[in-house]
């Protein structure tokens, strides 16, 4: 029977995707896993999060493979938004409207880019309003099972605006980090799967005389 | 006689990109003033991802006037508003685009073309 690791760091990427982020889903789109390439169409006025595990530090154990070590993880939370040029469309889908007033619409139009930037801005905001109120301190974890220390959003970058067909998206990242204890347990009382045994069995070697068998039996 | 290529293949214009292929495309410049020209409307095109390199099909239209047609051309940085009809078809709803401004207007004073890149345009 091998060793068990506790894989705590599962439990805190799962309580981050389920506790602290789908319950919020009617303020953006909750994808639990790394990125990838989207539609622009796919996000198009929907605000999307993708939190994902992206990888940790592992500190030495005072006992080699087995016992406990602390568990330094990184997950990434990625935003993307994606945005049209906001104008008064209906101005234009009227017939009756004068010039005078389509000028104005086109003078007071919102590109596309300016308006995915303050979204993503707005998302921002909103991501680490929930990350860093009080019911989220442990992540939604019960501290009875885990307890995460230096738990931090230590960044968060926001990328260039792409453009996606007729839209623009913006995506941002924002780094979450944390450190728990993690255990490697084995069974009490049950042998390791396997113990190596083997004689010592040096054949004669009167060169290097290496070996204990020799004619005088020495 | 033809005279001249140049001047011939700007005047066939009139039929390969305002005949019967063409599609109305409603312009209107930034002081409000409203033109419909014919013109052809494509509605994807072919482009490549900068972030893999990978082609893509990109669904957004793309409308090609004639310039010697046209009572103003739009300038880079100007806000105009385009309408064309959804699909190929010249019953179908117009939908509204703005100018993209992030994509100068790619005009070819060769053939005498102007293409204009668009951006959709969402009820503010």
């Amino acid at each position: 029977m091998s060793n068990q690791l506790t894989n705590n760091f599962i439990l805190v990427k799962r309580s981050l995707i389920d506790n602290v982020l789908k319950p919020h889903e009617h303020l953006f789109q909750v994808i639990g896993h790394q990125r990838q390439t989207k539609s622009a169409d796919d996000i198009t006025y929907l605000r999307t999060v993708q939190a994902y595990f992206s990888g940790a530090q592992i500190s030495k154990s005072a006992r080699g493979n087995t016992g406990d070590f602390m568990h330094d993880l990184r997950f990434m939370i990625d935003l993307t938004v994606a945005r049209a040029s906001e104008i008064d469309v209906s101005v234009f889908d009227n017939p009756d409207s004068t010039a005078a007033q389509k000028a104005s619409v086109l003078k007071y139009s919102l590109e596309a880019a300016a308006v995915a930037d303050e979204d993503l801005d707005d998302l921002y905001g909103t991501i680490l309003t929930i990350l860093k109120s009080t019911e989220n301190s442990n992540l939604g974890i019960d501290e009875k099972i885990l307890t995460l220390s230096n738990l931090d959003i230590t960044q968060f970058e926001k990328n260039d605006p792409v453009e996606e067909g007729g839209l623009v998206v913006v995506t941002g990242t924002l780094l979450l980090t944390c450190r728990i204890k993690e255990k490697v347990t084995s069974p009490d009382g049950i042998l390791s799967d396997k113990i190596i045994e083997s004689n010592i069995d040096i054949n004669e070697d009167p060169v290097q005389q290496t070996g204990t068998k020799t004619d005088s039996g020495g | 006689m033809v005279d001249n290529l140049r001047e011939a293949s700007e005047s066939a214009l009139e039929c390969t990109l305002e005949g019967s292929w063409a599609l109305p495309a409603e312009l209107t410049d930034p002081d409000g003033t409203t033109t419909i020209y014919q013109g052809q409307v494509m509605f994807s095109y072919m482009d490549i991802r900068p972030d893999t390199g990978e082609p893509v099909v990109i669904e957004n239209p793309v409308v090609t006037l004639r310039l010697s047609s046209m009572e103003r051309v739009p300038e880079h940085g100007e806000v105009w508003v385009v309408r064309i009809p959804n699909k190929p078809s010249l019953s179908a709803p117009l939908v509204t685009y703005v100018l993209d401004k992030s994509k100068a207007a790619r005009k070819d004073g060769s053939l005498g073309i102007i293409t204009l890149y668009l951006k959709r345009a969402k009820q503010k």
